[in-house]
């Protein structure tokens, strides 16, 4: 299979990463298949150099995105960890999911609570002021008759 | 470009105070029109702000123009259109070398392909923004839909910064309003500042499991009583001066000696002492009260059916006659923006001190983001008041139809009777303090005899107005509302103020760009930007379950879109 390197500076979290220029190409194959997300690929020796200056690889056969854990030199091999990026390679699905927002950086609503904040230990005091004193006196006499 | 759904609210003066929309505030503009393409504006409609940088570094005619716009989705969310506003601005430098900024932009439509249409015509504003040396401003077109009452009010708000001299600050300095016809809202509101409300179809909503009615019936401040005293006509209530008063004992209670008088007069003197004795029960009350009485014609005093006269010159003692029973003092209101713009707002505290009751602890949501108002009514005939402390939420309908609503209401007494009649001396002679007893001893003699009766008159007055300081406990009618008594209430501060107590919250400016805020809503993750997180999301498309498993665990924990 065909893998493509890449080296990303995108936040792993971001659901669309930058991945830029790709950093080479290389065949390899799959060398042990932990789960359906972590795998080892062994590629030729040769291929170090670009192992050595990537840290993103998209292999054709999946068309999916997996983050290079690790590597290894045995035997004029060369073994890559892989880590299925989930979020890469479902992003249209991802994005088209329905789902409860809990936090946001551009929906929010500023009046639920919150314990991320740090309050200041000590609290501020201010007086506001009515423009209306109650400052007026008189003095009234009653009688009868 | 970026979209952002929410709503902005900044105009005036001063970023994050809420546009006040006065229709007429471009010139030439004209409403009524019925040009206006109609829009339903509700929560699939995506309100704008987005920052541009604009170089003037060009010649000081350069125009530049810009749109910004409100997307209409139809029912299954596809944009079919835009309420746009087209702006261009232009700088120039006027006669006093000062740089100028014009801002013209008129309201229109446009369709998804761009083409826009204009609807009315392009107000004009031009604002100086001072400075001669200005060549790069970066500027924000904010937009504020205003809710009230259905009045379809939008304002537009051109936010500039000098970006080059920093010691230059014009931050809202251009401010236009306008007023759109055909716009209307739905129920659906968004909270002013901070963001949409959750949704309203969730738990609780729709009448599924039950409906909360949250509209609220105005309750105002209610007129004077029909009837009182004065209304009456068995009483006389005169508004009478110190000095008035002691002129008053003096016709009650004169001196029999003196060198003018011979023995006749003496013992006629004496005799009307004894006859004003008598007289002395005609008189119901006297009291001071932290109001001016309301008093327009000049009377006699008349005393059990006798018009009092000066013993010396036999001329008739005159007063104003009090009008009416009740005197309203409206002390304003007090505006109280929300100061850290979230839920601290919520958990600050304060206490309104309201003079001759005391403080009275104020719950955040009635004056936090809202103005507050004290009014006052004074019963002159015996010192009692009700004073109500009413709130308006800004943005309110309340507000905007310029009522408030009643939040509480006190009652206490505020008047010193002061003892000159021979029932209050029964009354409070067993309060009276030792300085106090002393002036009323004095009194009780004076009523047989009057040199000391006229002492006490004048006395007790002095002490009164100027504090009444010295029979302080021993004043009988001030009901304590909070620890006060009558003397004390008169002397202790008369202003009343909102004390508050701010909470402070300590955060990074990056804080909202790496964990988001809270929300909790309902949306389509593709609408949403920057950091998000999900309380529990189902995974709903073919993909295997280790897979899900960690799409789960990642979106619940943040992701970055």
């Amino acid at each position: 299979m065909t893998i493509t390197f890449y080296n990303t500076a995108s936040d792993p979290r971001a659901v669309d990463k930058t991945l830029g220029t790709s950093t080479g190409s290389a065949t390899g194959v799959l060398h042990e298949k932990v789960n359906s997300i972590n795998m080892t690929v062994r590629l030729p020796g040769t291929c170090f150099n670009i192992v050595t200056q990537s840290n993103y690889v998209m292999l054709d056969l999946t068309q999916k995105y997996y983050f290079i854990e690790g590597y290894d030199v045995q035997n004029d091999c060369c073994y890559i960890n892989l880590r299925e990026d989930v979020l890469m390679s479902y992003a249209t699905q991802i994005k088209a999911m329905q789902a409860t927002v809990d936090r946001s950086a551009s929906e929010y609503n500023g009046f639920l609570y919150d314990n991320g904040y740090e309050m200041l230990a000590y609290k501020k005091n201010a007086v506001r002021k009515f423009g209306v004193s109650l400052d007026g006196s008189d003095m009234i006499l009653t009688t009868v008759g | 470009m970026s979209w952002q759904k929410g709503f902005i609210s900044v105009g005036g003066e001063t970023e994050g105070q809420v546009i006040k929309v006065t229709p007429t505030i471009w010139p030439g503009y004209t409403c009524g029109s019925n040009t206006y393409n109609t829009f339903t504006m509700n929560d699939d409609h995506i309100f704008s702000n987005f920052p541009i940088d604009l170089d003037w570094s060009g010649p000081s005619t350069a125009t530049n123009k810009l749109f910004f716009k409100i997307a209409k989705k139809d029912q299954n969310g596809t944009v079919t259109g835009f309420v746009a506003f087209r702006y261009s601005y232009e700088k120039g430098v006027n006669s006093q070398g000062r740089v100028f900024l014009t801002v013209r932009g008129d309201l229109g439509y446009m369709d998804t392909q761009g083409n826009y249409t204009s609807v009315h015509g392009i107000p004009d504003v031009t604002q100086s923004i001072g400075g001669t040396s200005i060549y790069q401003f970066k500027a924000w077109v904010h937009v504020c839909f205003d809710i009230r009452n259905g009045e379809n009010l939008f304002g537009v708000a051109i936010q500039v910064e000098d970006t080059v001299n920093t010691d230059f600050d014009c931050k809202g300095v251009i401010t236009t309003q306008g007023f759109v016809q055909g716009i209307s809202y739905s129920e659906k509101s968004y909270s002013p500042e901070f963001g949409p409300e959750s949704d309203a179809d969730g738990y609780g909503q729709g009448g599924v499991i039950g409906t909360h009615d949250k509209h609220s019936d105005h309750v105002g401040i209610p007129a004077k009583p029909q009837y009182g005293f004065t209304s009456a006509g068995f009483l006389n209530h005169y508004r009478i001066s110190a000095q008035g008063l002691s002129m008053l004992g003096e016709a009650l209670f004169p001196e029999p000696q003196g060198p003018s008088l011979d023995v006749l007069g003496a013992i006629d003197r004496l005799c009307v002492n004894m006859y004003n004795s008598k007289i002395v029960d005609y008189v119901i009350d006297c009291r001071v009260i932290p109001v001016v009485a309301p008093a327009t014609n000049m009377v006699n005093i008349t005393c059990g059916g006798k018009v009092l006269l000066n013993p010396n010159t036999q001329q008739a003692y005159s007063a104003y006659l009090v009008d009416e029973d009740y005197v309203d003092v409206d002390c304003g209101v007090i505006n109280t923006p929300l100061t850290e713009g979230c839920f601290l707002d919520m958990i600050s505290k304060a206490k309104i001190f309201i003079p001759f009751y005391g403080f009275v602890d104020l719950a955040p949501e009635y004056w936090h983001g809202a103005k507050i108002g004290l009014y006052y009514r004074f019963n002159l005939m015996d010192g009692s008041f009700m004073v109500w402390l009413t709130s308006a939420p800004f943005r309110s309908e309340l507000e905007s139809a310029g009522d408030m609503e009643i939040i509480g209401q006190y009652a206490g007494n505020a008047c010193i009777h002061l003892p000159i009649n021979s029932q209050s001396y029964s009354q409070i002679i067993g309060g009276m303090i030792t300085t106090g007893a002393a002036v009323v001893g004095a009194a009780a003699a004076g009523a047989i005899g009057g040199a000391a009766a006229k002492t006490i008159a004048a006395g007790a007055v002095q002490t009164a107005v100027s504090g009444a300081a010295n029979i302080a406990s021993g004043r009988p009618q001030l009901i304590n509302n909070n620890s006060y008594n009558g003397s004390a209430a008169l002397m202790s501060c008369r202003t009343p103020y909102l004390l508050i107590e701010f909470s402070e919250a300590q955060f990074s400016s990056r804080y909202v760009d790496e964990n988001g805020l809270p929300a909790i809503i309902n949306r389509v993750l593709g609408t949403m930007s920057g950091f998000t997180s999900c309380v529990n999301p189902i995974i709903d498309f073919a993909c295997e379950e280790e897979e899900a498993e960690e799409i789960r665990r990642l979106l619940k924990s943040g992701v970055i879109l």
